[in-house]
């Protein structure tokens, strides 16, 4: 028996998240503060590319089309919860994958540092920044973000500047 | 075409595993949720202190009364002007990773131990002016209050050497942490 439109829809679903679901995390984290918030904001994603995806007619590659809507609803999260920004941490519930502190530092570590650089550059480059990161490339960034190739370039360019600036800075 | 290294080293540790230990993690949002309680109480001292001080020199309008009043509220802004300069960057987290959550954690540590020395010292202060301003009219001269500050001062030295002791060890390991964290 062939398979239904939904599922069908739900099956493509589940994949794009088990394919995209470190890199929306990842995404997410660098638009918020808190694990809980981060969470909440992937919930939010992946909601707006299930209703999304009935629509989906593969006119971009599939990652480019859970990209484009993960960065509007990161988008819309921000101008939503612009003031919060630094607002305590609630309460978060999340598998323990290490039991002490120390496990697993000096790898997590490393990351801190770009994270932090990464979270405090303006909207317009912390954009491509963490798509770059995620491995795309200009065409790629162009369609998620819906700007020219040479815009990303640009961007790009003055956004890895401003990233070795941060980073040299001690935090 | 020349490699990125740049590039593939950011790529690499920005895909890097980002969950943070969970009792780093616990111990962060248990401090958070002190901080929290810290401030309702410090409320609650100022509005009653503060407010019943007011209360009485509005009632009592003895110069000495004025004076007793000027001198909570001196000491009330005092604390306030310390706790909140102290706690300054020390409210959350800015990144959820483990090292900002073991950076914030030393912070917490170094702001505990700086305000028992500010608590020490306005302890000292408030009492050598409560005794004063008691035994200065010969009206008041009576032995309960030294008593009260001749037992509370040795229980609170005490108790804030061993605060002091517990929290330089805990901000130590944490620090030893960073330095080696495997």
């Amino acid at each position: 028996m062939a398979p239904t439109a939904r599922e069908e829809t739900e099956r493509l679903f589940d994949r794009l998240l088990a394919e995209n679901g470190s890199a929306l995390s990842r995404l997410a984290a660098s638009y918020t503060n808190s694990a809980a918030d981060r969470d909440d904001l992937v919930q939010e994603i992946a909601l707006a590319i299930w209703r999304a995806l009935p629509h989906f007619r593969g006119e971009c590659s599939e990652r480019t089309f859970t990209f484009r809507i993960a960065h509007n609803r990161a988008v819309t999260y921000l101008t939503r919860r612009r003031a919060p920004e630094a607002e305590a941490v609630a309460a978060i519930e999340v598998a323990d994958k290490t039991p002490n502190p120390e496990a697993g530092l000096v790898r997590i570590q490393e990351g801190a540092q770009l994270r932090r650089a990464v979270h405090s550059l303006p909207l317009l480059y912390r954009q491509v920044v963490t798509l770059m990161l995620e491995g795309m490339e200009y065409d790629e960034m162009a369609q998620v973000l819906g700007i020219s190739e040479s815009n990303v370039g640009a961007r790009l360019s003055r956004a890895r500047q401003m990233l070795r600036e941060l980073m040299e800075v001690p935090q | 075409m020349k490699p990125d290294l740049e590039l593939e080293v950011w790529r690499e540790q920005w895909q890097a595993d980002t969950e943070v230990p969970a009792d780093l993690r616990r111990k962060v949002e248990r401090g958070s949720r002190n901080l929290r309680l810290l401030l309702a109480l410090e409320v609650l001292i100022t509005v009653v202190l503060g407010g019943g001080s007011t209360l009485l020199a509005t009632m009592d309008r003895r110069t000495e009364m004025v004076v007793l009043s000027a001198a909570v509220w001196l000491f009330l802004g005092a604390a306030w002007t310390f706790a909140m300069m102290n706690r300054r960057g020390t409210w959350s987290p800015v990144v959820v990773s483990t090292a900002e959550f073991l950076d914030l954690s030393i912070r917490r540590c170094q702001g505990r131990l700086a305000s028992s020395g500010f608590g020490a010292g306005l302890y000292f202060v408030e009492m050598a002016f409560c005794l004063t301003w008691l035994y200065w009219d010969p009206a008041r001269r009576e032995p309960l209050p030294a008593i009260i500050f001749g037992v509370a001062t040795p229980i609170f030295v005490v108790g804030l050497v061993r605060y002091r002791r517990k929290t330089q060890t805990e901000l130590e390991r944490l620090l030893q942490l960073q330095r080696h964290p495997a």
